[in-house]
């Protein structure tokens, strides 16, 4: 299935720290490391252990995003409700707004995956015309 | 036309994504209290040509930027 019916709550790691420190982070097998800011790392899944080379790192659980994977055939819908270009190459990584809401992309295997703030889901999927929970 | 800044950590994204943080400066000869804080709310640079800007990405990596922007073009 191409689109999916909803945004399911995502499990991560959120690391704030000093960009060097952040640069040196090991991504987890078959995960991913989103840098959502100089000195802001997001680890998908959650790490169980981690270390940093900064002793004033923020390292805590982050469960404030829900996530949904579109297939590649949903890009131009996607793109067409977003006032920014979208990367052309993957896998890659891009934020910004999606339908007027902020959203962090992933894009990846000719997909990609959208996280959003979950208090926001439900709106995006409204927007996005899914089909939403039952 | 969609006006644009330039985000270091994220690229090009339209201003509404941003939000305006300009540092209220009221000018030395306003002196009274009352005067200065009118000022500082209300009474904006609006300057012609080249800024410097504090704008705040809150769309995308939620970080401050310095941005440098010519207002007779955008």
């Amino acid at each position: 299935m191409s689109a999916p019916d909803h945004f399911e709550r995502l499990e991560a790691t959120r690391i704030v720290a000093g960009p060097r420190a952040l640069d040196e982070v090991e991504s987890p097998a078959g995960g991913h490391l989103v840098r959502l800011a100089p000195d802001d790392l997001l680890v998908i899944p959650p790490l169980e252990r981690v270390d940093v080379a900064d002793r004033y790192a923020i390292i805590e659980p982050e469960s404030g995003f829900s996530a949904a994977w579109f297939a590649g055939s949903e890009l131009p819908r996607l793109q067409g409700v977003s006032a920014w270009e979208f990367p052309r190459h993957d896998p890659a990584f891009a934020q910004g707004h999606l339908a007027g809401i902020p959203v962090k992309m992933l894009f990846d295997r000719g997909g990609v995956r959208v996280l959003v703030p979950t208090v926001l889901a439900r709106h995006l999927e409204e927007r996005l015309g899914m089909g939403g929970r039952q | 036309m969609v006006l644009r800044l330039d985000c270091p950590h994220c690229g090009p994204r339209p201003a509404d994504e941003w939000v305006y943080g300009e540092v209220p400066d009221p000018p030395d000869y306003l002196t009274e209290g009352d005067e200065r804080d009118v000022d500082r709310g209300f009474m904006m640079s609006n300057t012609e040509g080249v800024k410097v800007e504090r704008w705040f990405h809150a769309g995308g990596c939620r970080r401050w930027q310095t941005i440098t922007r010519d207002t007779t073009i955008g």
